[in-house]
């Protein structure tokens, strides 16, 4: 297969970055790893001809601790350093093993955890070649006018299937933005539209620089798990976050559950939330709290390969929970 | 056991530097001057008539050397399967049809990847969309549309072979989508029902899978001054391919020459002729330089061939003791647009099977069917996994039924030494099945953990173990018949073995090397071998049909005897001894009791020039695959000779199944195959460990996702093949049954080990959890359905 | 438009024009004549490209060539030195570790990359390491035999083929295993 013809530009600063996605506008995509950008370029349905390499621009690749005890991670960083970085593993272990799930080894060398939070939504219809797209008019996402998922309502539906996002939304990260007007800093959770189409809800020519996770509190703990057909390379099929403080008395003080997989954009349970607020942990399969959790959900899309996802995302996101519960018994304050 | 020097030893295999260092040259490495890459317009419509193909745009655009279509191929069709009965249908450049998503339209060679997949975007096809249908039930219904209108009779390969043909005819108009139809019956099926204690019939359901090599399909193609068509290609069976390329160009065998590519993997999928071959040939024909056809991953997955669909339904009668009375089994194959081997299978699914159980009366019945889906070749086993899968699956069904222990079952029914195959004739010279059996189940634990689950139970883990056999031939009569060796010996004392195998993973460089040692009496580092160039060596049968060892290995032996038989006898002379009195070991040949009268095998053919006019010592041997036989048996009706020898595997699988997800995590898996000789025991076991990795994949996780004849998982993340985390352990036994008939005892390895994984695997998540899962693969969503549906669904109840 | 590239690969340096969407294995096969790193795929999904990219395997079909300009890149055809083997090469011959030798390059590259960070790795890091290396032929087992025979005899002896620079933040922490 052969690539999409482009034209490479690769800036030495952020600003000169910034410049040159704000001209090309919607014609420019920022170069990361490339392991999501390289393939849609050979399977043609990138739309820029502009690629602005992020390689050469100094920083924003160091993983460290913050004063207050949080994290700040370049968003440069190869998901494999964050997979690997002990203080990840420390501070945000969700993170860690959501990084450290990643596709496979090799694609965590060049991918990046910007590259991560910002990935594309993906449907069977779209992720394919020219050629075999060919067999059907070209779909919304790739510039037609049809969604062949959700024919009904006829809005796309591609999947939004990163595995970071989870984890970082379920501690409550923030993004940093560098754009044209400035730098500016978001709730990861803000970046995304809900949108098949778009996921995205940042400027264009906006670049995520560094990821903050805020320092966790006493007596709290966090887990990511993965549903996919294989243990490495897939794309989860499902992925659920959870963050869990405890009371000193044991119960949860709060939880916060994100999904990935479920929808065109990672995914609050907040009927879950609230149920589990003041209550005991949950044991792993607790069946009523999943039902709730999948309540909240509503039409489920693109569940060929899961055909019990509503089912499945309701258990996992209570395991979930458990195991973040159970990290927070395990850790011991700073 | 023989105490023997080379044979029977786990030698590195003599191609792995190479391989290791980059330097094994593959199809898509060659590079020649002038080189030009080719790609081909394929259709995107599952059926549709072509009403036009402008290609003028894509014949102007710089750096386009060459355009085909079509038109440049009329009248030609091609096919594995080319007899009087199954005519070829296949048209290489569509003319004016097209049956499947992914068809050849037509093709183009330029000098660069992207030229030419520029210059395919400027072909202009207007079409008309046919109705058509993708499912075997669908393409057989009353008043469903014809995949093929017409068959065209000429003169087929077979008849180029030796097949008594038809009178040539106009095209004949076909009446329904069958594509080819086997039937044998014998015995009193009807007496045998009614006199049975029990009867009990069940239908089972294979998914498509993908061979998935890793290396994707590709071919090179290059003339000579003198009209001579070269290729390289990433293929099985060169001389095969090279007599159906001959034949679809209308060229002279020796006008046809396929130069030397090691193989990255087949395992069946790259012994059709396909059109891409063609198109190579006939681009670089018309551009007067050499080009290069690599298919995309996704060609490769979806327009080269893939395993078939599969419906199989399994009706047997048993006696009180569970003797098989009798059977009716029928089997459907959706075989796709073209008839691939469809043909075939459906014959295989009924030779595969029968030298397993004895069955006194039996009907069978298989149906091969044209639909508008991708179209269907042989993979590893080539209908052996689902029969097989069925067969074995039903028994552990019957084995419940009547109380009695599968294992025991199978003892009871399982064929031994010396039977005759009911319509082929063939005979069971070595048997190593019931030795397998017993060996798969002591090693497997059988005893131990059968059953260790109760089903009502609330645990979230069960584990159970199951147990299936199957068999496989070794080589049958098929073009070209017997292979051929020759060992020219070097001045030194070491040889050439020039064999005309294909080195495609399966170590066949390794063990006919390993087997020219032996015989000549010399270290393995002394053999070269030139393999795998049809100018170059000698015919060969081709491990396409399992008949590497078997066949091409006694060729060999037969070549390293004849020239060892020279030495000794140019030996006999310089020596003054009596030929008999002499040994040959290390490359001297000695007199026995007498070491000190000897001479060095390069003293002895240095004399041989000298005194011999010139003779050097060269070796000849042959092997016909199947002496006593002509042709291949007829498919329709698999009468007639078919194999020399019969390989035998039992496979035990022990599985942990995850209540609450339906995962099936396989533990353990124990293979017994009856090879009758290893000839190099590590590559026996990675033959047995690669041939199990690719059943668990078609058992678990692999399927070709067709939706109206597209296929949806055209790539290697959504095509899940095992990865290292899906290696369960693995014990690899080996049965010596050697085999009289074969090289230092050996018979098939390579195919043999795929087809008893399926349902031992099936049989242990029943042990297991309780649940029967009929159709492949077996997915989590299926055990938890199965689960629910029998009440024991753990945490997965309703919602 | 054409980019230069100054590429170096098994230590040597070549300059190079070539158009920016171009990849690392298209230029290495076809600009370089470096063979022996495999198109399985194309799309990453399999490990038959993988090379060494500043030590680090990566998928050579999805690294643009601009990308990779400046920077240390190791081939298959770099692992032996001066005709000897590399000790993972020796380890792949003797234990049966090739069959048909497609997916062997890459699975090398990423095997080497292990034993240079890790010289003692445990089973679940084996399996993970080479999770991204797909084989059709041998279903891995005497791979992994091969590794540890590797393993057993690295100790001290193999050369350390170049420095992984960029993003090093310290020892790798094991992989959590949170499959649900």
């Amino acid at each position: 297969m052969t690539a999409t013809r482009i034209e490479y530009h690769a800036p030495t600063t952020l600003a000169q970055a910034v410049a040159l996605l704000g001209e090309h506008g919607p014609a420019a995509a920022p170069l990361a790893g490339g392991t999501d950008l390289v393939p849609a370029l050979k399977y043609g349905v990138l739309r820029a001809r502009h690629l602005v390499s992020l390689a050469r621009i100094p920083g924003h690749r160091d993983i460290a601790t913050t004063a207050e005890g949080g994290l700040s991670i370049g968003a440069f960083a190869t998901l494999a350093a964050v997979a690997r970085s002990p203080l990840v593993s420390a501070v945000c272990p969700a993170l860690a093993e959501a990084a450290a799930q990643a596709g496979s080894p090799l694609l965590r060398n060049r991918g990046t955890l910007g590259g991560n939070v910002c990935l594309d939504t993906r449907c069977w219809y779209y992720n394919q070649t020219e050629a075999w797209r060919a067999s059907r008019a070209l779909c919304q996402k790739a510039g037609g006018e049809q969604c062949y998922v959700n024919q009904k309502q006829n809005v796309c539906v591609a999947l939004f299937s990163a595995d970071t996002p989870a984890a970082l939304i379920a501690v409550g990260a923030r993004a940093t933005l560098a754009g044209p007007a400035g730098e500016r800093i978001v709730p990861v959770e803000a970046l995304y539209s809900g949108e098949g189409l778009r996921p995205l809800a940042k400027g264009e020519a906006e670049i995520v620089t560094d990821i903050a996770v805020p320092a966790p509190p006493a007596r709290s703990g966090t887990a990511y798990l993965k549903h996919s057909q294989r243990e490495s390379i897939d794309f989860p099929l499902l992925g659920a976050a959870a963050a869990v403080a405890l009371s000193p008395g044991g119960t949860i003080a709060s939880a916060r559950i994100a999904l990935t997989g479920a929808r065109s954009a990672p995914c609050r349970l907040p009927e879950l939330e609230a149920a589990l607020a003041g209550g005991p942990v949950p044991a792993e399969g607790d069946r009523e709290l999943a039902r709730l959790a999948t309540g909240s959900l509503g039409a489920l899309f693109l569940t060929e390969a899961v055909p019990h996802k509503r089912r499945l995302a309701g258990l996992m996101a209570v395991d979930a929970v458990a195991r973040a519960a159970a990290a927070a018994q395990g850790r011991r304050t700073p | 056991m023989s105490d023997y020097a080379v044979v029977g030893k786990p030698l590195p295999r003599v191609d792995a530097r190479d391989k290791v260092t980059g330097a094994a040259s593959f199809t898509a490495d060659v590079r020649l001057p002038g080189m030009l890459r080719g790609k081909i317009l394929r259709s995107p419509w599952p059926h549709a008539r072509i009403l036009n193909v402008d290609t003028s745009r894509a014949e102007r655009l710089k750096g386009v050397h060459a355009v085909v279509t079509g038109r440049d191929t009329a009248g030609l069709r091609v096919a594995f399967v080319d007899t009087p009965r199954y005519p070829a249908d296949e048209p290489p450049l569509a003319l004016d049809r097209v049956r499947y998503i992914g068809d050849e339209i037509a093709a183009v060679a330029a000098v660069d990847a992207e030229t030419a997949e520029e210059a395919l975007r400027l072909i202009r096809v207007d079409w008309e969309a046919l109705p058509a249908v993708f499912t075997a039930p669908g393409a057989l219904a009353p008043g469903a549309p014809l995949v093929h209108e017409f068959d065209y009779p000429g003169k087929t390969i077979w008849e180029d072979w030796g097949a008594r043909g038809r009178p040539q005819s106009d095209p004949v108009p076909r009446q329904d989508n069958v594509a080819a139809r086997t039937y044998v019956e014998f015995g009193d099926l009807s007496g045998g029902f009614a006199g049975a204690h029990h009867v009990r019939e069940d239908r089972f359901e294979v998914a498509p899978v993908a061979h998935a090599p890793l290396e994707p399909h590709a071919a090179v193609a290059f003339w000579d001054q003198g009209g001579k068509l070269n290729m390289h290609v990433s293929s099985m069976g060169i001389f095969y391919k090279r007599f159906v390329l001959s034949k679809a160009l209308g060229l002279p065998i020796s006008h046809v020459r396929i130069h030397k590519s090691y193989v990255g993997g087949a395992f069946g999928g790259k012994i059709d002729v396909f059109p891409y071959e063609i198109a190579a040939a006939l681009l670089s024909r018309k551009a007067g330089r050499p080009v290069l056809i690599e298919l995309s991953r996704e060609e490769s997955l979806t327009t080269t061939r893939m395993d078939f669909q599969a419906s199989v339904r399994v009706k047997t009668g048993v006696s009180k003791d569970g003797i098989i009375a009798a059977q009716d089994i029928q089997v459907v194959v959706d075989t796709g647009a073209y008839r691939g081997t469809g043909p075939v299978v459906i014959f295989l699914c009924y030779s595969y099977n029968i030298p397993v159980y004895r069955v006194p009366a039996l009907r069978y019945e298989g149906l091969a069917v044209y639909t508008n889906n991708p179209v269907k070749g042989p993979k590893r086993g080539h209908g052996a996994p689902f029969i097989r899968f069925a067969v074995d699956s039903h028994m552990d069904m019957l084995a419940e039924d009547l109380g009695i222990d599968m294992v025991e079952l199978m003892r009871r029914n399982a064929r031994t030494q010396g039977e005759v195959m009911p319509t082929s004739g063939d005979v069971l010279r070595s048997c190593g099945l019931k030795d397998s059996i017993e060996a798969a189940a002591r090693d497997g634990g059988w005893e131990a953990k059968r059953r260790r689950s109760v089903w009502t139970g609330t645990e979230r883990f069960k584990r159970g173990v199951g147990l299936s056999a199957c068999s496989m031939f070794s080589g049958s009569p098929y073009y070209p018949f017997a292979s051929a060796a020759v060992l020219k010996l070097a001045d030194d004392g070491g040889a050439t073995l020039f064999a005309g195998t294909v080195e495609m993973g399966q170590g066949s460089e390794t063990t006919l090397s390993q087997i020219a040692a032996e015989e000549l009496g010399v270290p393995l580092s002394d053999i070269r071998i030139v393999s795998g160039d049809t100018e170059l060596t000698p015919i060969e049968f081709g491990s396409f049909l399992s008949g590497g060892a078997f066949v091409t290995g006694k060729a060999v032996r037969l070549a390293a005897e004849d020239a060892r038989r020279q030495l000794l006898e140019m030996a006999a002379r310089l020596l003054e001894a009596d030929v008999r009195d002499l040994e040959a070991r290390d490359k001297v040949v000695s007199v026995k009791g007498a070491s000190h009268r000897r001479l060095s095998y390069g003293e002895i053919i240095a004399a041989s020039v000298k005194q011999a006019n010139g003779d050097p010592i060269i070796g000849k041997g042959y092997h016909k695959s199947v002496p006593d036989a002509g042709l291949h048996p007829s498919l329709s009706t698999a009468k007639g000779r078919w194999t020399e020898a019969y390989g035998f595997a039992s496979q035990l699988a022990e599985v942990e199944v995850d209540t609450w997800t339906g995962r099936v995590r396989v533990l353990r898996v124990v293979t017994y195959h009856d090879c009758g000789f290893p000839l190099n025991p590590q590559i026996v076991e990675g033959q047995i460990e690669g041939c199990v990795s690719m059943a668990l994949g078609q058992t678990l996780q692999e399927r070709v996702d067709l939706r109206e004849g597209q296929v949806f998982n055209p790539d290697f993340l959504n095509y899940r093949l095992p990865i290292t985390h899906d290696t369960p352990a693995m014990v690899s036994g080996m049965i010596h049954s050697n085999e009289p008939h074969g090289p230092f005892g050996a018979k098939e390895v390579g195919e043999g080990a795929v087809s008893g994984v399926m349902a031992a695997v099936a049989n242990a998540v029943y042990d297991a959890a309780g649940v029967r899962i009929t159709s492949l693969p077996i997915t989590p969503a299926k055990v938890l359905a199965a689960l629910a549906a029998a009440g024991r669904g753990g945490r997965q109840e309703g919602e | 438009m054409k980019q230069l590239v100054q590429l170096s690969v098994n230590g040597q340096t070549h300059d190079l024009v070539v158009r920016p969407e171009r990849t690392l294995l298209d230029v290495l096969r076809e600009d370089l004549g470096l063979t022996g790193s495999k198109r399985g795929c194309d799309l990453g999904a399999c490990g038959a490209c993988a090379v060494l990219l500043d030590g680090r395997p990566v998928s050579s079909c999805l690294t643009l060539a601009v990308e990779a300009s400046g920077r240390e890149i190791v081939t298959v055809e770099g692992l032996a030195r001066g005709g000897a083997l590399h000790p993972v090469q020796e380890a792949f011959v003797e234990h049966g570790a090739v069959q048909c030798g497609f997916c062997t390059p890459g699975m090398l590259i990423t095997v080497t990359a292990l034993l240079d960070e890790h010289p003692e790795p445990g089973e679940a890091e084996i399996l993970e390491a080479l999770s991204g290396n797909l084989c059709r032929c041998t279903g891995y087992v005497k791979i992994l035999d091969a590794v540890r025979a590797a393993i057993r005899r690295l100790h001290g002896a193999a050369p350390r083929l170049s420095q992984a620079t960029t993003d090093r933040t310290g020892p790798a922490a094991p992989a959590a295993t949170t499959r649900a």
